[in-house]
């Protein structure tokens, strides 16, 4: 009898006793019911249909949460920059009018641009967790899940993160496990949201003339391909103790309610404004006033003066005067930024990405796409002399940057950018730092130690393939 | 190998092995550590019954049943439990000792106020949140206990005269130390000592939903189970005695339906009658784990009684609080 572990024992115990009360207490109905859960899992977790019924579902959420989304957030988008305008023409000049409109409102709006997306996201959620679904997707997922260390519940949050890391990131709250949960944290960042599609839409449409749609989808696979290797990796290395039983349950499937969905629904919406929102908005306006300071600046020319005359010269035309002060302001906001505490650090950061094939304003970009990834594009835009509000489509931007020659260091002269510099760069941006809400989000799921490690980690693994892309690559080509 | 012709050897199989719609009587459980202590809690325990229902696409893991629920398994780990064909399993049924009564109120130490705190404690998929939620409203604020990233959401609302401080816990099947939130619930119990327990028990899942009671049980706590879903065990026209098993274990049982926010209100009646400590039912009942593990508790027990200190470290301790068994 004592060949059993002193656990066992007792849990035999228990049940022997729970038997037991039960048996005199409870009688089974006259008939076993119809079991309308095995009904629906003949479908759901069907050998053949389980499958696809499951791609439908995720689909739908994916599109519920991100194209559907896209709709609140222009809408909020707009709403804050009428708020920006009116206040900006009632102030008068100066920095706290700058801190006000480009830091806080502009930090306010990057924290809440995300919310529709969690609220959608954990609607649906919500309703495969209380209706007993998410137990199936974990059951016909966890074989090919487990395949890469990691449990069938992390699907979800890792397609999500094609969508946006920080939802994703919170939707790792669905796994039991902790250590699995930090496992899917660690690899979401490889997910390319979609914050960097404009980077690479810009790069590839710029560089590469043809197979344009082959390289974005080999980007996107070298993201999926890292998140596998680093999955295994982490799970033989920091995750090896303890490989915790995939015991669960599968309960049967019930009616959802709306009041319960909804509570869980604003429960994570309000949880992300809180917990999360203030560290975004401590992060954005942080790295606003690195741009913005310091402003006693020695500017090399006087584009004051410049601009005054520009208007005063009667022999323009109005349309000339226009583009004319285009240009010059331009100038000027390029000066300005180079010369911030930003631009600083991208000349700083110099001589570490220059085996990269990266030059400062590169740097200075990727630096700036910390707050946001899309903000890689716009921050080009200033620094390449191309627009004020350059986007990924922008024929100006595209054709400064093939222009683009190095205006310093050994390679004085030659072209900043070929295809090879424009790839390295893609994939660098694809794994680099996730920005400063992923960091947030898993500074709160987790706690700081982890989110400062997979900033480090990623950013380690964005140089070194980068680094290689660029070293082996200028072998061949 | 030879084989003895006078006692036939009873051949055991492993569960990955058995096929679609059969089924097996656990002999025993192999493995060690987390997985032992987690797949016995979850009701794989020597001479239950186990139906193979599926497998997933992927022919891994595999859907069972076993006390009337399904569970999911992955054929590793089906593979370290031992069954045989149930015609072979009549001597294996599991062995009822019965209880030890003491017929002792349960009395808190505390000076009653108007303020009663409560914790929701039960299984996953028990219906626990939807009960807080119904309870509470959406007036819930979520507690971050340093250290954790657990939450667990707390709510205030009043009936009566009474001031009800309720905070929902993670779904756990067990409270040991097997996770972190399960020692996450078990410390808000032990530490934070709430005036009353709530053991929300999904009644269309008896057996394994009880498991947890039993630890509660060990644990020497004001409880009160919320008979949960109870409209989906009458709709299988089964019949359960609650007030005799609620008398049994020492535990007053309210019949709820969460969802709909039925019985809730005789919930907190009920509640405010533990705490007030007029409910007759309630009293710490013992139980019986069997003539050598009782001896072993007992040894336990007076090797802790030398060591006060270690004994107020640690009131969870299931050892520890089997020393009032003697007072």
């Amino acid at each position: 009898m004592f060949d059993d572990q002193s656990e066992t024992l007792i849990a035999d115990a228990k049940y022997g006793f729970i038997a037991g009360a039960l048996k005199e207490t409870y009688r089974n109905g006259p008939q076993v019911r119809h079991d309308q859960s095995r009904d629906i899992d003949k479908v759901l977790t069907h050998r053949l249909w389980g499958f696809p019924v499951f791609i439908f579902f995720i689909w739908l959420t994916f599109q519920a949460t991100f194209t559907l989304g896209a709709f609140p957030m222009s809408w909020m988008d707009a709403a804050i920059g009428w708020f920006g305008n009116t206040l900006g023409s009632l102030l008068p000049n100066g920095a706290l009018k700058d801190l006000l409109i480009d830091g806080i409102i502009g930090g306010v709006g990057g924290v809440i641009v995300f919310l529709p997306n969690i609220l959608i996201l954990f609607f649906f959620i919500s309703l495969m967790e209380d209706s007993g679904y998410m137990a199936r997707a974990a059951f016909i997922m966890d074989k090919l899940m487990h395949k890469m260390g990691l449990h069938g519940k992390s699907f979800i949050p890792l397609i999500m993160g094609f969508g946006c890391n920080v939802p994703a990131v919170m939707a790792t709250r669905t796994l039991d496990n902790r250590n699995d949960r930090l496992l899917t944290m660690l690899i979401i960042p490889f997910m390319s949201c979609s914050a960097r599609l404009p980077v690479y839409v810009l790069l590839i449409s710029a560089f590469f003339v043809s197979y344009q749609g082959a390289i974005l989808f080999l980007i996107y696979c070298i993201g999926i391909l890292l998140a596998v290797l680093m999955g295994l990796f982490f799970k033989k290395t920091l995750f090896a103790k303890k490989d915790v039983p995939f015991v669960m349950e599968l309960p049967p499937y019930r009616m959802p309610t709306l009041r319960n969905t909804t509570i869980h629904m604003w429960h994570k919406g309000s949880q992300y404004l809180t917990k999360m929102g203030t560290v975004i908005l401590l992060a954005s306006i942080l790295i606003w006033a690195m741009g913005y300071y310091p402003r006693d600046l020695k500017l090399s020319k006087d584009y004051d003066a410049m601009l005054a005359q520009t208007e005063a010269d009667n022999a323009l035309t109005q349309e000339q005067k226009t583009e004319k002060t285009q240009q010059i302001q331009l100038s000027m906001e390029e000066e300005r930024q180079e010369k911030s505490y930003i631009g600083m650090t991208g000349h700083f950061i110099e001589p570490a990405i220059r085996p990269l094939g990266f030059d400062w304003k590169i740097g200075m970009s990727i630096i700036t796409g910390m707050a946001a990834k899309e903000i890689v594009v716009s921050s080009m835009g200033v620094l390449y002399h191309a627009s004020m509000n350059a986007d990924e489509n922008s024929q100006s931007l595209k054709g400064k940057l093939q222009e683009q020659t190095f205006t310093r260091g050994p390679k004085v002269g030659q072209k900043v950018f070929s295809p090879l510099v424009a790839f390295g760069l893609m994939v660098f941006v694809l794994i680099y730092f996730p920005c400063v809400a992923v960091v947030a989000a898993i500074k709160k799921e987790a706690n700081w130690r982890w989110a400062l490690f997979t900033t480090v980690y990623t950013t380690a693994i964005a140089w070194v393939a980068a680094f290689g892309i660029f070293q082996i690559g200028s072998l061949f080509l | 190998m030879f084989i003895r012709d006078t006692e036939p050897e009873i051949k055991s199989t492993r569960l990955a092995d058995l096929s679609t719609g059969s089924r097996g009587v656990i002999v025993h459980v192999l493995g060690q550590g987390a997985f032992r202590k987690r797949i016995s809690e979850m009701g794989f325990v020597k001479g239950q019954m186990v139906k193979v229902i599926k497998n997933a696409p992927m022919k891994d893991p595999v859907e069972y049943e076993i006390m009337g629920y399904k569970v999911s398994l992955r054929r590793s780990e089906a593979d370290l439990i031992e069954v045989v064909s149930p015609s072979m399993a009549k001597e294996l049924v599991s062995h009822y000792e019965g209880t030890i009564d003491e017929h002792r109120q349960k009395l808190s130490g505390v000076k009653k106020g108007k303020t009663i705190t409560v914790a929701l404690v039960g299984n996953p998929n028990c219906g626990k949140t939807t009960l807080f939620n119904y309870a509470s409203g959406s007036k819930e604020r979520v507690g971050n206990y340093a250290g954790v990233t657990i939450d667990a959401k707390e709510a205030k609302f009043k009936q009566d005269d009474y001031t009800f401080v309720i905070s929902d816990l993670p779904g756990t099947y067990s409270i040991t130390e097997y996770s972190p939130e399960e020692l996450f619930v078990r410390n808000q119990i032990a530490e934070k000592r709430p005036d009353v327990v709530v053991n929300v028990v999904d009644a269309s899942n008896l057996e394994r939903n009880l498991f947890l009671t039993t630890q509660l049980i060990d644990m020497n706590i004001k409880v009160v189970i919320a008979l949960n879903m109870y409209d989906e065990l009458e709709q299988k026209s089964a019949r359960l005695n609650y007030t005799h098993l609620g008398e049994m274990m020492g535990i007053p049982i309210v019949p709820t339906v969460a969802s709909k926010g039925k019985g809730l209100k005789a919930l907190f009646d009920r509640i405010i009658e533990v705490y007030e400590e007029r409910d007759p039912i309630v009293r710490h009942i013992h139980i019986n784990y069997g003539h050598e593990i009782e001896k072993s508790i007992l040894n336990i027990q007076q090797e802790l009684k030398k060591d006060e200190q270690r004994r107020k470290k640690y009131p969870g301790l299931k050892s520890c609080l089997m020393i009032s068994r003697k007072h």
